[in-house]
């Protein structure tokens, strides 16, 4: 492999030796170390393969011998470059393309962010900016590590974070704290009770921390006090002695009554395609939008525009500042229509669906749903109410009354 | 008898014998390929034969498409299909 590399850098030619002696040639080409290869017998002489030095040296031995040599065939690099060597723009271009190619090879071009939920993507794009390691910074001047600490001294959802450049693209592994807040506020020495969070008719309540203030069938109001963090501890005679502080934990299922109202307008206005299309392909480059100056569109029409942008890259890693942006064109036209009654309940009863299934994603049960729908003037009216059960529980902290636990000790030993 | 007395003393004194005696030293690997060092120069060479001149004997190798992968003024490697190496005085 080597061999031949350097072979065809030096560039070598295909011959054909034919006359007196072509043997005592052979010979003396060896004595004088020319490098003779691929050496095959032909009808009247050998063909083979000598580098080009080797030819220059060849005119006594030739005369000597008397024979005579034909080049079949030239190969290597010196005869590409003299074929060539008027093409100096062309050159010109080839090193300039090198060029740019390893400046533009010193810039992230690329970012990835991995592992993210709670952090948007847009966030950690917007920090990296702040930075000065967004799309186009340089890479010598990024230092990885001082970005991870900043990044999890920044956000404390980010425990752990890693920060890579392969190539020119830079990739942003984050881990994120995936406790709910509720946990890690219970961490503090605050006491909290359990309020509703609407109103409501309790339907279960079980109580795991705290004084249930409320039973199941009571009827409760957004705000009211269900379990207090406050435990009241009673002496021999009844009294209240002291209150032990502890947050309140339990759960509370009630009943609630969602109110659902949803107005469909008899008039609608529609998309009509009229079946027109038109691409037209831009690229961009830094940034600069190049358009196609052939492309034209009917300035009076309705465009639904959609853009489909694909960046160059070489292999996964190496991505370029261009980019290929494909914007489609589908002309419309503005229809006004009226819905029918059996339409407007078909799509009320879908917005219905809709409402609920939302809910239920969020964990409420449904438990009995009064919708009617009631044709106005100008629209169609859904109008009702949803049952529903589930979990009321938010947090305030508990008001501490005066007889606090060391007031009310109980002096040990008195007995 | 002179050359006798050189041979023991070369064997006697273990000297290399492709340096002193002249040698040729031919190796061959499998049936396809002989590399042979230490010649003078080619004699024929043809398609169905090659005859290597050494320096005290010659070398025929015969077979089909034989052909000489690189010729050097120390060596030569030729392949083909070879079916029998001969020495002729």
């Amino acid at each position: 492999m080597l061999l031949s590399m350097i072979k065809y850098f030096k560039g070598y030619v295909y011959v054909r030796l034919t006359g007196y002696a072509p043997e005592r040639f052979l010979n003396l080409c060896g004595n004088r170390d020319i490098l003779i290869w691929n050496l095959k017998p032909c009808e009247d002489g050998y063909e083979f393969c000598i580098s080009v030095e080797g030819f220059r040296e060849l005119k006594p031995i030739l005369r000597k011998t008397r024979t005579k040599i034909k080049v079949l065939k030239k190969t290597g690099l010196p005869f590409g470059v003299y074929h060539y060597r008027k093409r100096k723009v062309f050159c010109g271009g080839l090193l300039l393309f090198a060029i740019l190619l390893y400046l533009l090879s010193g810039y992230v071009w690329n970012i990835e962010v991995n592992g993210n939920s709670y952090l948007s993507e847009e966030t950690i794009l917007d920090f990296l900016k702040e930075e000065n390691a967004a799309f186009g910074s340089k890479i010598r001047d990024l230092d990885c590590s001082s970005l991870e600490e900043d990044l999890r001294s920044r956000y404390s959802e980010v425990i752990w974070t890693s920060i890579k450049i392969y190539g020119t693209k830079m990739t942003v592994d984050i881990q994120e704290n995936l406790l709910p807040e509720e946990e890690y506020q219970q961490k503090d020495d605050t006491v909290y009770d359990i309020v509703a969070a609407k109103d409501g008719i309790i339907k279960e309540i079980v109580t795991r921390n705290g004084t249930p203030l409320v039973t199941a069938g009571a009827e409760v109001k957004k705000g009211d006090t269900l379990v207090s963090g406050q435990v009241e501890i009673v002496n021999d005679d009844g009294e209240v002695s002291r209150y032990l502080y502890h947050s309140a934990d339990a759960d509370i299922l009630a009943e609630v009554v969602y109110p659902y109202k949803d107005e469909i307008k008899k008039s609608y206005v529609d998309k009509e395609y009229t079946g027109e299309e038109k691409t037209e392909y831009q690229l961009r480059i830094f940034g600069i939008t190049l358009k196609n100056p052939f492309f034209h569109k009917n300035e009076d029409s309705l465009y639904e525009i959609v853009a489909d942008e694909q960046q160059f890259h070489f292999t996964d890693n190496f991505y370029l500042p261009v980019f290929l942006v494909k914007q489609t064109y589908k002309e419309y036209k503005n229809i006004e229509k009226t819905y029918t009654k059996e339409q407007a309940k078909a799509l009320a009863s879908k917005n219905l669906k809709n409402y609920i299934k939302d809910l239920e994603e969020k964990g409420i049960q449904i438990t009995g749903k009064n919708v009617m729908i009631v044709e106005m003037k100008q629209s169609y009216v859904a109008k009702g109410t949803i049952q529903a059960k589930e979990s009321i529980v938010s947090h305030t902290p508990t008001e501490i009354s005066e007889i606090t636990s060391e007031e009310g000790q109980p002096t040990d030993e008195s007995d | 008898m002179k050359r006798n007395s050189k041979e023991k003393l070369v064997n006697s004194l273990e000297l290399p014998k492709d340096l002193m005696l002249g040698a040729a030293i031919v190796t061959v690997t499998g049936r396809s390929e002989v590399l042979i060092s230490n010649y003078k120069g080619i004699l024929e060479y043809e398609d169905s034969f090659i005859r290597v001149q050494t320096k005290n004997c010659r070398i025929l190798i015969s077979g089909s498409h034989l052909a000489i992968d690189y010729y050097t003024n120390e060596e030569m490697k030729i392949t083909g299909f070879i079916q029998n190496i001969g020495y002729e005085n």
